[in-house]
């Protein structure tokens, strides 16, 4: 950046005088300082105060005791509930995720293959699914994955099953749930990376005798990744905090992290174990994320 | 290596004609520029061969044999896009054995014959460069290399010097008519560079609107254009409609205006028919006063020239209202004696005079 600068103010004196190195300064913190500041309000602060709140003890009283302490963090590891909530979690978000990427890829691919018509109407069923609401979504999942739902009908009358298979509250319907919720999500990164991709290298993979799967295979995919990653990081976080769907298709023996931190924050009113609980969560989401970010560029060597 | 065919071969998109009727047969090892403005549907023949665009009516044969149902992957030819299209997550040695990968090319095999291509396309050292770290001329020997490297039967070029600067692009064109020469492969590529396919290619074939118009070497085609429009594409050119007057001698004699113009010409055309009449720039002599001997005199005056180093263009005007363009080496001085406003008399052979009776 500065040498850049420096670079430019050598051999573009007039560009020094019209915009010196505070006014592009300036010019950042116009277009960074909205978001930054939303981000501060609304997120670092509430987040420092939950974290801050996580050492604090609780015994039913009001007041806190004032030494801090990780008792609550060794609790939630401790307590089978919590640990169990944050390798669901986990679980949960890793098999959406990579459904949601199997289900998705293709999609963007057609996506991309598309004539102009079919490509508007499929990004047009794409966006309604995002602005339908949330509630209204995992509702219908319930009706279509009831007892007597649509699905076991047609289960029953293909001869599958001779009772209705108990679908609703249950891992699996989350998941199904969350899957949906996120394909836009992973989708329009996909969509986006594989734009980005000249016709002309899957050609040039063809006319050297490639077939149409090795060239997915060994030139789009992998020319694809800065998609792949940012979908799969998208609704891979998007899953981690997922609360409304595991709360409307799971039961309470599949409860994600959210959900159990929120039955310690507004039911049981026990703060400090609440926040200790959504502290882990975030900084394990991240931990993920990073680790994600750092296999993907050291290892497979692929620019994201 | 194999003689490729193009036989009645169409291709249109809806409603739009692309390629129509071209007829073509591209000689073992011969190098065949197809040349033409763009949108002519050179590319679109280009892709007929490698297999991207399946014709419409016609046939393909590489080899005597036919390949219109064989997809581009089943075809044994070497593509090289416009843009190089080179893998950008690979390696240079990656990118060049990509195809003999597919063909399950043993691996001691493969890196002998990557080996060799490397040293025919000059790439020593730089086997292990992503193409984001080569220049635009190693990038083309690059896709070269990668397009040669599987033996194909047939070579196909898309614009291969389009995408380099001015040097770089004459330093390719030797290397490129070396290559080929050396591994005698047959190779056709397209261009709308009349430069570049004159001085890479054993015969060019002109395209326009979708048809092959002429096809003929370099120097047929320059020299004798057998239509107006390759002439005026080729080079430079002076080309004015005159009427035939009458036979003289060995001569036709056409006059536009007060200009006459004798042509050698073995088409015998009735009096009072109109032509097309065409004169290279470099076949005009100027001269201040009318020279003796020439059959052929236009009077003018200069109205402009262009210094352009090795020689001065000029451009005269008549009475007759047709601007004449003169090729003459530049003379050391200043304007070469040139002066606009000088009047001038223009003189050329009749045997460089073209006529073209068909266009009217």
């Amino acid at each position: 950046m500065t040498d850049a600068g420096a670079a430019s103010g050598v051999t573009l004196p007039v560009r020094r005088r019209s915009g010196g190195r505070s006014r592009r300064w300036l010019l950042i913190a116009c277009m960074l300082g909205p978001l930054l500041g939303f981000m501060v309000v609304f997120y670092a602060v509430p987040f420092a105060y939950l974290a801050q709140e996580s050492f604090q003890s609780w015994d039913g009283e009001d007041e806190p005791k004032a030494e801090p302490t990780f008792d609550y963090y060794k609790k939630t590891f401790q307590s089978s509930r919590t640990s169990r909530a944050l390798t669901r979690t986990f679980r949960i978000s890793l098999v959406s995720t990579l459904i949601a990427l199997v289900i998705c890829y293709p999609v963007a691919l057609l996506l991309i293959r598309a004539g102009p018509r079919l490509r508007s109407g499929m990004l047009l069923v794409i966006f309604i699914s995002l602005a339908a609401s949330l509630i209204v979504r995992n509702y219908g999942w319930l009706v279509v994955l009831a007892d007597q739902g649509p699905l076991n009908a047609l289960l029953v009358g293909l001869g599958f099953t001779s009772r209705g298979l108990r679908m609703v509250y249950s891992e699996g319907a989350t998941i199904v749930a969350l899957v949906h919720y996120v394909m836009p999500f992973m989708i329009l990164p996909i969509y986006g990376a594989l734009l980005r991709i000249p016709d002309s290298y899957s050609e040039a993979s063809i006319s050297l005798g490639a077939g149409p799967w090795t060239t997915l295979r060994k030139v789009v995919f992998p020319l694809s990744m800065p998609g792949v990653f940012g979908g799969t990081i998208l609704s891979f976080a998007i899953c981690m905090s997922a609360f409304v769907t595991p709360l409307m298709l799971g039961s309470p023996a599949t409860a994600m992290m959210s959900q159990v931190a929120a039955e310690q924050l507004l039911v049981q009113q026990n703060f400090p174990w609440g926040s200790a609980i959504v502290t882990i969560l975030t900084l394990a989401t991240f931990a993920v994320v990073f680790a994600y970010g750092w296999v993907i560029r050291r290892v497979m060597k692929a620019d994201v | 290596m194999a003689q490729v065919e193009l036989e009645d071969v169409s291709f249109a998109l809806g409603a739009t004609e692309i390629l129509r009727n071209v007829s073509l047969t591209i000689g073992e090892g011969e190098c065949l520029a197809l040349l033409g403005p763009s949108g002519c549907g050179k590319t679109t023949t280009l892709r007929c061969i490698a297999g991207f665009v399946v014709p419409t009516h016609g046939n393909v044969r590489i080899g005597g044999e036919s390949v219109v149902n064989l997809r581009p992957n089943q075809r044994n030819v070497g593509l090289v896009f416009q843009d190089y299209a080179l893998f950008p997550h690979m390696s240079v040695r990656q990118n060049i054995a990509y195809g003999l990968e597919r063909r399950k090319v043993g691996r001691a095999e493969l890196a002998k014959r990557v080996g060799e291509m490397v040293a025919i396309t000059h790439l020593d050292g730089l086997e292990d460069r992503r193409p984001d770290q080569l220049s635009g001329g190693q990038r083309q020997r690059v896709a070269l290399a990668r397009a040669l490297v599987i033996e194909p039967d047939v070579l196909l070029l898309d614009e291969p010097l389009g995408a380099l600067d001015r040097l770089l692009r004459e330093e390719m064109q030797v290397e490129l008519k070396r290559i080929q020469r050396d591994l005698g492969i047959t190779t056709v590529f397209v261009t709308h560079d009349q430069e570049e396919a004159l001085s890479l290619s054993d015969r060019i074939a002109v395209m326009f609107d979708g048809r092959i118009v002429e096809t003929g070497s370099p120097e047929q085609l320059y020299h004798a254009p057998q239509q107006r429009g390759v002439m005026s594409f080729l080079g430079t050119s002076n080309i004015w409609q005159a009427t035939v007057e009458a036979a003289d001698g060995p001569y036709l004699q056409l006059s536009s205006g007060d200009i006459r113009v004798r042509v050698a010409a073995e088409t015998r055309l009735a009096a009072g028919a109109t032509a097309q009449v065409g004169i290279r720039p470099e076949h005009i002599r100027i001269s201040a006063e009318p020279p003796e001997d020439a059959v052929n005199i236009v009077s003018g005056r200069i109205e402009t020239t262009v210094y352009k180093g090795a020689h001065v263009e000029v451009y005269v005007g008549t009475a007759a209202g047709i601007e004449f363009l003169a090729r003459q080496p530049a003379v050391s001085t200043e304007g070469g004696g040139l002066r606009s406003g000088d009047p001038v008399y223009l003189s050329f052979e009749p045997g460089n005079v073209l006529l073209f009776p068909s266009e009217s």
